[in-house]
């Protein structure tokens, strides 16, 4: 039987065009879906990860026209990206409720460093990780590859 | 332990020639560096966010030794030898095995953990040897992976690693009492200096002359296992067995404290916090054309590119050494990409570098 994160990461890879590996490599699956957990009514994310694993892929655009799904899939792919968790729509509260971690804040300052806006962008973590003096003429591994 | 002359000092020392002292100093560079794969494992396979004063703790040593084996290759190329990181068998082929006294021991590329911790405290471990006879031991038949034993015959082991660096002080003295300051007739250029290694935990040494070479020598020593039998080193930094030691004891040494008695703040240590990482891992461990397995090559590739760049660094362009500050961070996330992901068909167990570089040095070497 496939495990949650084993599904989490199987949906995020189709939502970031990233690898399993690079994901995963990023340290953060689990406090990623923590975060969900944290703001999803009891039981919304294990739906979530169900609906999205029954879909054949290349059918995002319908997870994210679906007014429950959508906003939560948009959330994913920015937690991916930037490390944040960006409050969900006034509209989507009011139909599922409203949990005190569902402001907007980044996760930690190991999400900040591993958003994968940096790796897409060619870019270091700005100010946040050491990387050795004159690092910036040097691009970043994923970008050079 | 200090290095002045101690025990019978007439015996004749085992390095009585220059292409002996280039073997015992090679040998003393591999050994340095063995404890780097060990020390990184365990630090990068710490949980993001957790650990912060484990994490220090061996950040910190494992920076020192970058700088001992420094020490060893300004020591090397003082007395006109070359440090080469890239011949084959440099890397052990983990576990290595290092001397403990009576006994060696298994020194295992592994997650953090106590049982891990217990292994970097023998590695640190103070020792010396009782008498002249017992300075080294027959380990029986040769293996793989053993460090700081007798160049040309890998059956016999110095007893600790403070008695190897005591044989090479010895040589030393004893070349240097035939031959005289020609003994130092490298090219100095070669010296790497503060301008080129500098916040690299303590100051390196350029080595020009006897003197120098000895405090090299004390540096390396005092670092691991502490000044004259105390706790600290002669610049005041607290030796790495005690370090680690305060991890395992949950409490900082402060000042005036005695050994094995640590008085200072508390330390809060989650030895759950770590990665379950495969011990030892080989590239064998990854099914082939994983996703895995590439990163996990791509990974030998770039170490193996960075000891080519250290050895080119010592080869008379110590200013490569800023580079490789660059690509230490590069290699450190490499390691924990590989660190954060389970291998493919075991459930629970994690990934981790294998240092596997001889097989791709070829590709890299300029």
């Amino acid at each position: 039987m496939t495990s949650r994160r084993d599904l989490f990461i199987d949906l995020s890879v189709e939502l970031t065009g990233y690898s399993r590996v690079q994901l995963l490599g990023t340290g953060m699956s689990e406090r990623y879906l923590q975060a969900l957990d944290e703001v999803l009514p009891d039981g919304m994310v294990d739906e979530f990860l169900a609906t999205s694993a029954a879909l054949p892929t290349m059918t995002i655009d319908a997870i994210l026209r679906s007014e429950t799904w959508g906003p939560v899939t948009r959330n994913i792919m920015i937690l991916w990206y930037c490390g944040r968790w960006t409050a969900l729509p006034d509209s989507w509260r009011a139909v599922h409720g409203t949990r005190p971690a569902d402001s907007n804040h980044v996760i930690s300052a190991d999400s900040y460093q591993a958003g994968l806006q940096w790796v897409a962008a060619g870019a270091h973590p700005a100010g946040a990780r050491q990387q050795g003096f004159g690092a910036w003429t040097v691009a970043p591994e994923e970008a050079a590859s | 332990m200090t290095t002045s002359h101690h025990l019978n000092g007439d015996s004749m020392p085992a390095i009585t020639t220059l292409d002996e002292l280039y073997a015992y100093l090679d040998s003393a560079m591999q050994l340095e560096h063995a404890t780097i794969p060990p020390y990184l494992t365990a630090l990068y396979s710490i949980r993001p966010g957790t650990n912060s004063d484990a994490y220090h703790v061996l950040r910190v040593t494992v920076v020192e030794e970058m700088l001992h084996l420094t020490l060893v290759a300004n020591l090397l190329n003082a007395v006109g030898g070359t440090p080469d990181l890239t011949v084959a068998g440099f890397v052990p082929d983990y576990p290595a095995y290092l001397p403990d006294g009576e006994r060696d021991f298994q020194v295992s590329c592994a997650r953090f953990s106590r049982e891990s911790l217990g292994t970097f405290l023998e590695i640190e471990r103070p020792r010396q040897a009782p008498d002249e006879q017992s300075r080294l031991i027959d380990r029986g038949p040769a293996r793989r992976g053993r460090l700081g034993s007798a160049p040309g015959n890998n059956q016999l082991q110095y007893y600790s690693i403070g008695e190897f660096y005591q044989e090479i002080s010895r040589g030393l003295h004893y070349l240097h009492d035939l031959l005289g300051d020609a003994l130092f007739c490298g090219d100095p250029t070669r010296q790497v200096g503060s301008e080129y290694f500098y916040s690299g935990g303590g100051a390196i040494v350029p080595v020009s002359d006897l003197r120098s070479a000895e405090a090299a020598i004390d540096l390396i020593c005092e670092q691991g296992e502490g000044f004259g039998g105390g706790i600290f080193d002669s610049e005041g930094e607290l030796a790495h067995y005690y370090r680690f030691q305060q991890l395992v004891l949950g409490r900082y040494y402060q000042e005036r404290d005695s050994r094995d008695h640590p008085s200072g703040p508390h330390i809060e240590v989650d030895w759950d916090a770590a990665y379950p990482i495969k011990q030892n891992a080989h590239l064998a461990d990854y099914p082939a054309d994983s996703e895995v397995a590439a990163a996990a090559i791509a990974f030998n590739t770039s170490y193996a590119g960075f000891l080519d760049l250290l050895t080119r660094a010592y080869g008379g362009r110590p200013e490569l050494l800023l580079d490789a500050v660059t690509e230490m961070f590069r290699l450190r996330d490499q390691m924990t990409r590989l660190i954060h992901n389970p291998i493919p068909g075991l459930d629970g167990v994690n990934a981790a570098p294998t240092f596997e570089v001889s097989v791709h040095l070829a590709g890299v070497a300029s």
